[in-house]
This record gives C-alpha cells, structure tokens and sequence, in this order.
C-alpha cells in the first residue's frame, strides 16, 4: 500500500525534475544560439567560432534528447528544428566564402524559409554580414 | 462558259452569281452548325469540377490535344486520342464503341489512377484564384474541369513517374503523388495560392533549386540523356529548359496544358528525387541500414519526403525525421501523421514539424468519405493505395 503512494509520488517528481532539466537546457541553448547568430563578421573567424558553437549546440540537444524519454518535448522539436535552420551557415564555414559558395547558402535559406520564418530572417540578415 | 458575244450573257452570269451566292450561304450555315455543335459539346462537358459555361481549360486543353507535341505523344500512348474504326481494323462494326474501347485498354500504356478517385480529389475544396492562359490573368475563376482532362493528367502523371524511376530511384509511389496533388491543388492544372502555382503548386525557389549545378541539376541531366522510352515526351521539356532556365514570371509555363502543365508535373517529381539524393537520403544513411530489411522502410522513407515537400519545408521535414528516428518504421509511419509541436513563437504560434504529413491525413479522410463502395471502405484500411489501378 505504502509502496504504491511513495511510487505515485515519486513519479511525479521525476518528471517535474525532469521538465526543469529541459527547461534549462533550451534556455542555455537558445543562449548560445543567438551568440551563434551575432557570431563574428571576419571570415577567417567565422568559421572557427561557428564550429565551436554548433558543437556546443548539438551537445545540448544530445543532453535534451537524453532526458526527455519517454515522451518528445516541445523544447527538443524546437532545438532539432534551431539546428536544422543553421545548416546554411555550416555550409558556409565548412566552404571559402566566396559569391559562388553565398549564393548556395543563400539558396539553402531560403528553401528553410516556411519551416520557421523567424529563424529565416535571423539567417539571411547573418548571411548578408557575412556575404559583403 | 461565258462568252462576251453571246445574247444570253446577263443572264448566265445572273445564274452563275446566284449559285455562288447560294454556295455561300450554305457554308455560312455549315460554318455555323459546326460553331453551334462545338459550342453544345462545350457546354455539355460535365465538370468535375468547376462550373459549366466556364471553359477556359476545355479550349486550352483540346488546343493541346490537337497542337503540342507532348500531349500528342502521351495521348497516344495512353489511349486518349480519338476512338474510331481505324484505330482497331480488327474491331466489328457492329460490337460498336464497347469493342474499341476494350482494345483500347489491351493495347495500350494504362494509366495509374483510377478514375473515381480523381473525381474525389477535383472536388476537395482549394482557394478560387485561377491563372488563365496566354493572358496570365489571375482571378477568382471556377473553370470546369472535365473527366478527359481527369484522364490526360493521370497519363502524364503515370508517364513522368515512370521516367523518373528509370532514371533516379526514389521511395516516392504513385499513392504518395496521390497524396500531393490532392493536397497542394486538388489535381487543378490553374490553381494559383500566394507564391505557389499549378498542379503541385511550385514556388520560384522549387525551380531555382532544381536547376543548381549542386542540387537538381543532375536529375534533369537524367531525363535529358536517357534512353528509356518513358522519358520521350519528359526530354521534350527538359531538353529545351536546360538551354534556357523556365521562370514563374511566365507563369502559363508552369500551368497550361500542353507543355505548362506537364512541366509543373515534371518538375514537382523531379523536386522530390532530387530533395531524395540531397536532403533525405544523407541523414537517413543509419535508420536504412538498421531497418533495411524491414517492409515498411519504403513507407518511412517516403513519408520523410512528402512532409518536406509541403509548407512545412525542408528544415521541418528533415528535422521531423532526427526527432522520430529512433522509431521503426512502423511506429514511425504513425507518429509522423500527427503534429510535432517546437516552442510557441513571438507570434503566438508553434511550428508543427509534420505539418505537411498531418494535413495530408486530413485531406485523405475527407476524400475517402466522398468516394463509392467499395473504394471507400478500401480506401479507409489502405489510404491512397486503394487508388492505384
């Protein structure tokens, strides 16, 4: 009897410590993606400091992805979707920047621009810092 | 006949103007029972959808049938032209039509679709504005649309598919074009919403996309230099738009029947191969090796394909994959037809990751309740497969 209300408690508990873990994770996420966006305009140190970011990046979405089971969270579709939205900038530090290699980031964007419109405009506003 | 010394010259000539005045006369009739039996045929057209009396794409399209070399090839092939007694010289006289029409679909190409189903998808509901063509006027139009344009756009459909199978594989099925056109236009060759046109309502950067040295272009380059016969009006197209890149500023190329609309069909499949090569099939290397032996991998593969081919875009449909792929194939088919919410945005809305496959469900429900028995109760266990003839 005891056993069932302790379980029935502790369930509970678990899962608000685990919705606060989520929580904070896509805090600290959206964190550094906003650096990730206002990242330097120099070419040369865009592309170190980009890889740095995605990296971190990424590893939180890993940490997420960890704690959410059973169920998937609305902070994980969402940073799932933050990562996909940055591949345009990826491509561009992984490439020279040059006209040719902008105007296929450039073409990446815009294929992302109804996923999430917002994160769209934060791009191409990026993309044209760095394009100049 | 006519000699300037005879007597009766007046009158001869009197007779012989007569004659031609009475000649005229009856061409003028003649001219007019056709014009009037033409206009009758026009009217009489029963639309599928669309209202009667409105026959912009009737003439549009029967100008086609008569003038493009693309729809006479694929009418041809599939069995659409004209039905006579010189298309069967095996064929009674007096088993009439019955008799030709059964020949007709022993010997020639068959389409995929069956017909009712093309008749459901006409009638689901779509915004009003129409482009008309060559005019490019866009307006709240509801131009009929008719059971020999249901059957030429399932050729084309068949036929472009074909081709893109011979020269790029993809997990795309017929079903699942099904499912597009349905949902992007209603199967409407002159649908126009916002920056989407036509039949699988292309935007500008659909196009641009495919014509990328490091995107699309490889599968148009395909279609160009295959062999298979499948692809000989496809090459018609592509042969011609890889010399001069198409754009939505002629928008009627994307929409009018015969080259426009066939182009708008080429080119939605197409997008979908290349989208395959480019954006799918790379973060999808592990989830097929793990489930390759797994009979619904297909359905997954596919399912990841048409989400991104929607408003929902490519970040969302390939997002909607890493967020579902620790899941089977199986349980990732069902899990993809409901919404994945992100976090709500300054506007006040989330973004569903499986917008496009989530809508999709919906627009297949309503179908499948318009359709006869027994296609709706096949329809509701099989989905669109129950379409396929």
């Amino acid at each position: 009897m005891y056993g069932i209300i302790f379980s029935a408690l502790l369930i509970p508990m678990f899962s608000l410590a685990s919705t606060s873990a989520i929580k904070k994770l896509y805090d600290d996420f959206q964190k550094t993606y906003t650096q990730t966006l206002e990242l330097s305009k120099d070419k040369i140190l865009f592309a170190k400091d980009f890889d740095n970011k995605n990296k971190i990046l990424k590893k939180k979405y890993d940490d997420l992805v960890k704690s959410e089971k059973p169920a998937l969270s609305t902070e994980g579709n969402q940073m799932a979707l933050d990562i996909e939205m940055l591949e345009p900038l990826e491509f561009l530090a992984s490439s020279r920047i040059n006209k040719e290699s902008c105007s296929e980031a450039d073409l990446l964007n815009e294929m992302n621009s109804t996923s999430d419109p917002e994160t769209f405009q934060r791009i191409k506003k990026s993309l044209q810092n760095l394009c100049k | 006949m006519f000699c300037p010394d005879d007597p009766d010259l007046d009158y001869k000539m009197e007779g012989f103007l007569s004659q031609i005045g009475y000649h005229l006369r009856m061409k003028k009739l003649f001219f007019l029972a056709i014009l009037l039996s033409e206009t009758l045929a026009l009217t009489q057209e029963n639309c599928l959808s669309g209202l009667p009396g409105q026959n912009h794409l009737i003439e549009q399209f029967n100008k086609a049938k008569s003038e493009s070399p693309i729809s006479k090839i694929i009418s041809e092939k599939y069995g659409l032209g004209p039905k006579t007694e010189a298309d069967c010289p095996t064929c009674s006289a007096s088993a009439g039509n019955s008799n030709l029409e059964d020949l007709r679909r022993i010997t020639k190409e068959k389409s995929s679709f069956k017909i009712a189903c093309l008749e459901a998808a006409a009638k689901i509901q779509t915004g009003s504005k129409q482009i008309s063509c060559p005019d490019k006027k866009i307006a709240n139009h509801s131009f009929c649309y008719t059971k020999p344009m249901a059957e030429y756009q399932n050729a084309v459909v068949s036929e472009f598919y074909k081709c893109l199978k011979s020269v790029n594989p993809m997990p795309v099925t017929m079903p699942g074009l099904f499912d597009i056109y349905t949902n992007e236009s209603g199967f409407k060759s002159a649908y126009i919403n916002g920056g989407g046109t036509g039949i699988g309502q292309l935007t500008s950067i659909f196009i641009d996309d495919l014509h990328q040295k490091h995107r699309g272009y490889s599968v148009l380059n395909s279609i160009n230099t295959s062999l298979d016969k499948s692809c000989e009006s496809a090459k018609k197209i592509v042969s011609k738009d890889l010399l001069q890149k198409p754009t939505l500023q002629n928008i009627c190329d994307f929409t009018q029947y015969g080259e426009g609309f066939e182009r708008n069909i080429l080119y939605s499949i197409s997008g979908m191969a290349s989208a395959w090569n480019k954006d799918y099939a790379p973060i999808m290397k592990n989830y097929n090796k793990t489930y390759a032996d797994h009979p619904l991998l297909q359905k997954a593969q596919e399912k990841v394909i048409l989400n991104g081919y929607g408003s929902g875009g490519r970040a969302a449909g390939r997002a909607a994959f890493i967020r579902l792929s620790g899941l089977p194939p199986d349980k990732f088919i069902k899990a993809m037809d409901k919404p994945l919410y992100g976090i709500k945005k300054s506007n006040g809305k989330s973004i569903n990751l499986t917008s496009y496959a989530t809508k999709t469900k919906k627009k297949q429900d309503t179908i499948g309740k318009t359709l006869p028995e027994p296609l709706k109760s096949e329809f509701k266990t099989e989905g669109s497969t129950a379409c396929m003839e």
